[in-house]
């Protein structure tokens, strides 16, 4: 049996030797290496073209975050729209929905995806600036580094105007990420002329574009900070020429270069322009009822082709004409803007001939717009500022905020400031008046405690 | 495969033969063994494709058609001679063989239903089901195809193995199925089997369908014709896969393809014609209507805001002058001829199956287009959009060249086209437009556009498929057996979608034209190599050594090319003004070597331990060698010999497998784009993927233990298995904050999952007479799956609304009532990818039966609502033969329970469509109402729960009734032998589910994500088949 059991051992032993042999040949690790097409390694970025890459790539993301893209993820400038009284949503989606009827739930995944947007918007652009400082691009001269500054910036800035107080900054260092702590709205501002500041320091040139973005942003920023802070905001916008426009690029390569403004209300129809929304809403759509174009505001000119509905197929459409094509530049702050905040400023002070006349000369730019006369009450001016400041800044971003600052700043209740009442798909408007943390925030170790904002008011 | 690769993989196995021949002592002269095996009986008469083998060598023959065997080659000596063949007992004889002389041995076997000695096929050759200590289901295809309605490979598979669950999705033609074995393993990963055919790895990917239809897509399991199958195996875990290593961790499906006998050509011919019928009950679209038309809900109504009037409902689903269901056909004509001598068999076989869906353009639609558009016709895929026609043709060869050198050269081709219709998830879509329409009807009929232009949006895919295989065994001594094989498995995939100018739906910018092109190649390749030394190391034990070498790669490669705005009646991408092109590549590759060693006590007791170790191509992952070990036990007990109780194995195993992630995911990397600069498109690029080197391999563990016992001699098999199955170090992609923005997640080695269960098949011949025979199957499993060890984070599944399915990991349970012990409750942990929600109660405080929202309570917070996959399955099938088999009756119930399913379509109908029942009608019910209240008037706390609904069902699967025909009738036609098949599928269903029907997925093949939505149900299938033997 021995003799046996040994020579099966010697057997086996053979057979181990062999296939042994054979898998040294084979050389296991060559054999499972392979070369990857489709991504890149971050070594192969480093250099002047692959920073103005990662240049070209952040500017594209901020382009998404603001307005969108061809379909997929709103922008800031969208849900700001929605939530306010500028769209009423024509589409299906119930997470579209709960936030236009102002009842936004923590796990509303489609809001996840717009803040998502902002967050990488800011991380690529702040990549994109250490990418191009590090292959010798000039702070003081690149205007692309005072273009990445200001859109940091003014990612700050639209959390400040949109959100809820207590929102985080995640960051990454080192490639690990830094998890954010919970700002509060003056925080976040804060955050924001940091960058603006940079920019207003980078880039070449007082007249240049991103001083007057830096400019007019920052002025916006000091206007949510209070009423205290209006005067510096038209002092900071003093220089900012009227024609100026700062806008982000779009084209039709790919769906995140679209205008995604145009593409959800024009071409996908889900978002349609409202006129009077919940009872509180402002005319967009021109005189009552709303369904004449010709007597459309110059400033919001729209156009609703006979029985067209939305996406729906039951809510009337009716179409943006600012933008006409996907292709269309964004605008996304102005000189007009800036006229508007001295105007706010001269009303504020009590400079009402001032403040009449900055509104008139900004209407007289336009043909059809008959100059206004004062509507001699407090009241009534604050409400003529902002509708003013909705008509011109239609689609900017901005309404949601000044909503927030009628009712923070001047002492309206949302209720009389936000659309309220029956919800024309069932149910009633709810109370938001911001959106909130998204709920898969709970990932941020800062928020072990739960997710909640810090303050939800407006 | 890279040349330079695999030149080194030939090279290597060409050096392992060498050395093993080196190694051998000189060949001595040698004797044969020759004889007849026949049955004996009532099927009296030569046994073909028996297995005849001197037992403790690798010395063998098949039996031809005439039942005779030859073993040449047999040094001289005395040997044991055993004969194995399905359906009869095992026999054993001895025999002396002298060199240069034949000795002849006959064999006579009694029928036995269910034996232990059935061969089973593994990684390292063959063995018989008592020598694996594990469960290994084998479903014999070639019996099974001409009496069952069978249409693709998962058909096999549904109701025929415990623990195997096929998830069907839809009864889009030429739309796949998901298949889990023994629950799902991986939260990001696959959890998809492995399928294997003839040895070779195979392409069985879902969702491979470059353009989107809505939620279903192509599966490749698809290109093969279970015609051309002769068996499946299900190895069903790690505890029987670890020998395939990596890529073995959801279970093996082993795929053999028929092979020729030796004997004279024998011609099959087949022809199934049948129809495929949606038999859904479609519900009413709904509208409450004041006085002067306008809408009002109950709730609205109650209120007083409004009166409703006028209760209307439509269906254009139901109407049959609107709706776009009809009977759809199905046919199939194939053929096949098997034969060859000792030395050559072959099997050549060929087939094509045509099949059209059950969507047609409705006739006044038909004429509505025609005239609109002014054209004399529509075009058959406008009436038709959902197509399939494949054929298949086969060729595989066996030789043997001499007593120690044989081999096997297999080549299956298979080329398909299928149109996709547009459906479930979809603007563009069917059942989205006709079940979430007004129930005014007429314009309002249709909740997005009429059939008339959802029809006009085509999607094709056309498929080219050559699996081949080339394998030489080697025996050099009779010890000893060598064995490599070399395979592919290509496939060409082309897919196209096209809306002409002017024509489909007019959604976005669809109506100026858009077409797309996606070209794409995926090629497998798969080299083995290695060896089986058999010995008796003394009388009584035995040992079996096996080593080798796998290779196997998965390399796919593709453009895709769109664009939209197309000149009238241009039909190219090239005509598009704004194109799009994109490029994808993936790449997985896996070497391993493996070691086996089965010692057998007695011919009772086997035990078996391998190890494998692999080498991995998913770059960054910690490169070092993955183990893979393996053991197992199985012990035929001597207790019960014959009787009632007749036999009793005993069997314990564990082992070892894992997968890989595609791509490298362990590291940083950036993904390309474009972006818009001073006016013109210029290359950007963002961050992929945020990378993780010290990411590791998922690996996956199994421990499974069971009996097998047979009563009344044979006559009842009872197999019973329990499983416990872990993923360790799982990975996962975790979702990380938002305000780290994307990538969404990060691939990380966290958690465990688990699976546990039980498994049972009873086998049973409850009659055997000459006029009735009576035999039956029942199976059942219990599945109970667990995500545990999670850390602080919830990834969650996201389904746009409410996260309503997620994987969430072990909570700790708060005691309700005083512990009378002192220790701590353990945690209750929950499945991957269950259902979640807000719970809430009613009640009717005034009683004006309708509710309102104050009369409807939010909880708080999400709770636990149960699985998305069924834990509970139980199948029975019997079969009936009579007048000596002339006639076959046989019938499948299935059973699938505890599992629930989000019933999104009467969801989305209620939120966003407001024109489902509960929102009109006082007779609906205050459940319905109360389930509409809490989704739509809650604000942030609204909650979907009440349209996540038990699912529990029982279908009525399959019937068959076969007739051997005389063989008069045969002979008249040339024949020797013919039957005629009469099938059907999917013939009832018994549910409280209340959507369309509780196997309905409208996410297709997606990973985990269930609900139904808006997708048609499984056909219900009617077919006749002839089959001829010549």
């Amino acid at each position: 049996m021995l003799n046996s059991l040994w020579h099966g051992g010697l057997r086996t032993a053979r057979l181990g030797l062999a296939v042994g042999f054979a898998l040294a040949l084979a050389g296991c690790d060559s054999l499972v290496e392979y070369e990857e097409r489709d991504v890149l390694p971050p070594t192969a970025l480093n250099n002047a073209a692959g920073a103005n890459a990662l240049y070209v790539g952040a500017l594209s993301q901020f382009g998404q975050a603001f307005a969108g893209d061809g379909g997929g993820t709103e922008g800031q400038a969208l849900i700001a729209g929605l939530m306010s009284d500028e769209f009423f949503h024509s589409g299906t989606f119930s997470t579209r929905v709960d936030y236009d009827m102002r009842a936004t739930a923590l796990d509303n995944s489609t809001l996840e995806g717009v803040f998502r947007n902002l967050q990488t918007a800011r991380i690529d652009a702040l990549r994109a600036v250490d990418a191009m400082l590090a292959t010798g691009a000039a702070a003081g001269s690149d205007a692309r580094i005072g273009a990445m500054y200001v859109r940091v910036g003014a990612l700050f800035l639209y959390a400040a105007q949109n959100y809820c107080s207590g929102i985080p900054f995640t960051g990454i260092v080192g490639g690990a990420p830094v998890y954010g702590q919970q700002l509060t709205t003056v925080q976040m501002l804060d955050s924001a002329d940091v960058y603006f500041d940079k920019a207003l320091a980078a880039a070449a040139g007082t007249n240049s574009v991103n001083h007057n973005t830096a400019r007019v942003l920052k002025a916006r920023g000091l206007q949510l900070r209070g009423t205290g802070q209006f005067g510096a905001a038209s002092t900071l916008v003093a220089s900012v020429p009227t024609t100026f426009v700062a806008v982000n690029e779009h084209s039709e390569a790919l769906g995140s270069t679209q205008n995604g403004i145009f593409v959800f209300n024009v071409q996908n129809e889900r978002w349609s322009l409202a006129h009077r929304e919940g009872v509180n809403g402002l005319p967009f759509r021109g005189a009552d009822p709303g369904t004449d174009n010709t007597k459309a505001d110059p400033r919001v000119p729209w156009k609703r082709d006979p029985g067209d509905v939305g996406f729906d197929n039951s809510s009337p459409q009716y179409d943006l004409q600012i933008y006409k094509t996907r292709k269309d530049n964004s605008r996304f702050t102005s000189g007009i803007e800036a006229r508007l905040i001295e105007a706010e400023a001269a009303l504020q002070a009590g400079n009402t001939a001032t403040w009449l006349s900055k509104l008139n000369e900004l209407r007289a730019t336009v043909a059809g717009l008959a100059p206004l006369t004062d509507p001699g009450t407090s009241a009534a001016r604050v409400d003529m500022m902002f509708s003013e400041r909705a008509f011109w800044l239609f689609a900017t971003g901005t309404r949601l905020s000044d909503m927030r600052r009628m009712v923070k700043q001047y002492g309206r209740a949302a209720t009389s400031v936000f659309p309220v009442g029956a919800y024309p798909k069932g149910g009633s408007y709810g109370t938001d008046v911001n959106f909130p943390v998204p709920s898969r925030e709970n990932q941020n170790p800062n928020f072990s405690a739960g997710i909640a904002c810090i303050d939800r008011n407006a | 495969m890279h040349g330079k690769n695999l030149s080194r993989v030939v090279a290597s196995l060409t050096a392992a033969l060498l050395l093993g021949l080196m190694a051998s002592p000189a060949a001595a002269q040698t004797g044969s063994i020759t004889g007849r095996v026949t049955a004996a009986g009532g099927t009296a008469g030569p046994l073909e494709a028996a297995r005849v083998t001197v037992v403790g060598t690798n010395l063998g023959a098949a039996t031809n058609r005439d039942g005779v065997y030859t073993i040449r080659g047999v040094p001289p000596g005395t040997y044991t001679v055993r004969v194995i063949r399905l359906g009869f007992a095992q026999r054993d004889q001895s025999v002396t063989v002298t060199a240069m002389q034949t000795v002849t041995l006959d064999f006579t076997l009694s029928e036995a239903p269910f034996t232990l000695e059935e061969i089973t096929t593994t990684a390292t050759g063959e063995a018989r089901k008592l020598e694996v200590g594990n469960t290994i289901n084998t479903i014999r295809v070639d019996a099974l195809v001409e009496r069952a309605p069978i249409r693709d490979v998962s058909q096999i598979l549904a109701a025929r193995a415990p623990g195997v669950q096929v998830l069907p999705s839809s009864g889009t033609v030429g739309s796949g199925n998901r298949i889990r074995i023994r629950g799902s393993n991986s939260v990001s990963l696959s959890n998809e089997p492995l399928f294997v055919i003839d040895g070779v790895r195979a392409n069985s990917g879902n969702g491979d369908l470059s353009f989107g239809v809505g939620g279903q897509s192509a599966s490749r399991l698809l290109d093969i014709n279970p015609e051309e199958i002769a068996d499946i195996q299900v190895l069903k875990g790690p505890s029987a896969s670890a020998i395939y290593g990596t890529g073995g961790s959801n279970g093996v499906i082993l795929i053999t393809t028929k092979r020729g006998i030796a004997g004279r050509a024998q011609w099959n011919l087949w022809a199934e014609g049948g129809t495929l019928e949606d038999r859904t009950t479609y519900p009413s679209n709904y509208y409450g209507a004041t006085s002067t038309g306008g809408r009002c809900r109950l709730y609205e109504q109650a209120a007083g805001s409004c009166t409703i009037a006028d209760l209307l409902t439509f269906s254009p689903m139901r109407d049959t002058s609107t709706s776009p269901l009809a009977t759809g056909y199905r046919q199939q004509y194939g053929g096949s001829v098997a034969g060859g001598s000792d030395a050559v068999q072959y099997f050549v076989s060929g087939e094509w199956e045509g099949e059209r869906g059950a969507f047609e353009m409705p006739l006044a639609e038909q004429d509505r287009i025609l005239t609109a558009s002014g054209r004399a016709e529509l075009r058959p895929e406008e009436i038709h959009p959902n197509s399939r026609s494949k054929y298949n043709v086969r060729a595989n060869t066996n030789f043997i060249l001499n007593p120690k050198t044989s081999g096997s050269v297999l080549i299956g081709y298979s080329n398909s086209w299928t149109t996709f219709p547009q459906n479930d998830n979809n603007v563009n879509g069917i059942h989205s437009s006709g079940l979430n329409g007004d129930g005014r009807g007429g314009t309002r009929a249709w909740g997005f556009f009429r059939p008339g232009e959802t029809f006009q949006r085509f999607t094709k895919q056309t498929i080219d498929r050559l699996n081949a295989s080339a394998n030489a065994n080697w025996n050099p001594l009779t010890w000893l057996s060598t064995s490599a094989t070399l395979g592919i498995d290509i496939t060409q995939r082309q897919d196209q979608q096209l809306q002409r100018f002017g024509e489909g739906p007019d959604f976005s910018i669809q109506r100026s034209g858009f077409a797309g092109e996606a070209r794409f190649k995926t090629a497998a390749y798969t080299a083995n190599a290695g060896g089986t030394a058999n010995h008796r190391l003394t009388d009584r034990i035995t040992s079996k050594t096996s080593a080798g070498f796998q290779y196997s790669e998965f390399n796919t490669h593709g453009t895709n090319g769109n664009g939209d705005i197309l000149p009238p009646g241009s039909v190219t991408v090239t005509s598009a003004s704004t194109k799009r092109l994109s490029e994808a590549t993936s790449i997985t590759k896996s070497a391993g070597a493996y070691v086996e060693e089965v010692l057998g006590l007695d011919e009772r007791l086997y035990l078996t331990g391998s190890v494998r170790f692999d080498k991995n191509s998913s770059t960054g992952i910690e490169a070092k060698t993955i183990v893979y070990p393996k053991a197992a036990a199985s012990y035929l007990t001597p207790w019960f010999e014959g009787g009632t109780l007749s036999s009793l194995r005993l069997r314990a195993s564990y082992g070892t497998a894992g997968q890989q992630p595609s791509g490298p995911v362990a590291l940083e990397t950036f993904f390309t784009t474009t972006g818009v600069l001073n006016g013109a498109d210029s290359p950007g690029v963002g961050l992929n993927n945020f990378g993780d080197p010290t990411l590791k391999a998922e690996r996956s563990w199994e421990v499974e233990t069971g009996f097998d016992l047979g009563m009344f001699d044979g006559k009842v098999a009872v197999e019973l298995t329990a499983f416990h199955k872990e993923t360790d170090d799982a990975l996962i992609f975790v979702t990380t904050p938002p305000s780290l923005g994307f990538p969404s997640g990060q691939f990380r080695n966290v958690g465990t999952t688990r699976n546990q269960g039980l498994e049972l098949i009873v086998n049973g011949q409850v009659l055997n007479s000459e006029n009735l025979t009576w035999d039956f199957t029942v199976t059942g499993s219990l599945t109970k799956n667990r995500l545990l060890d999670m850390p602080e984070q919830i990834p969650f599944i996201s389904q746009n609304t409410n996260n309503t399915q997620q994987h969430r990991g072990c909570l700790d349970e708060t005691p309700t009532v005083p512990s009378s012990f002192s220790g701590k409750l353990a945690p209750r942990c929950y499945p991957l990818g269950g259902y979640w929600g807000r719970p809430y109660k009613f009640n009717d405080a005034n009683g004006d039966g309708i509710l309102v929202a104050s009369e409807v309570t939010m909880g708080d917070s999400l709770e636990y609502i149960g699985p998305s996959q069924p834990t509970r399955e139980a199948t029975f099938t019997t079969l009936f033969g009579l007048f000596k088999n002339r006639i076959q009756v046989s019938t499948t119930l299935d059973y699938h329970g505890g599992h629930f399913l989000w019933n999104l379509q009467e969801d989305f109908r209620c939120r966003a469509r407001s024109n489902c029942q509960g929102m009109y009608d006082i007779n609906a019910g205050l459940d319905q109402q109360a389930r509409l209240v809490a989704l739509t008037l809650k604000g942030a706390s609204n909650s979907t729960t009440g349209y996540i609904e038990k699912a529990d069902y029982m279908k009525w699967r399959e019937v068959s009734v076969s007739y051997n025909a005389p063989s008069s009738w045969a002979s008249a036609l040339g024949a020797s032998r013919m039957s005629l098949t009469a099938t059907g599928r999917n013939l009832a269903t018994i549910t409280d589910y209340s959507g369309l029907d509780p196997e309905v997925n409208g996410q297709g093949e997606a990973n985990f994500a269930q609900r139904e939505f808006l997708s048609i149900p499984p056909l219900r299938q009617f077919a006749l088949r002839v089959n001829l033997t010549f």
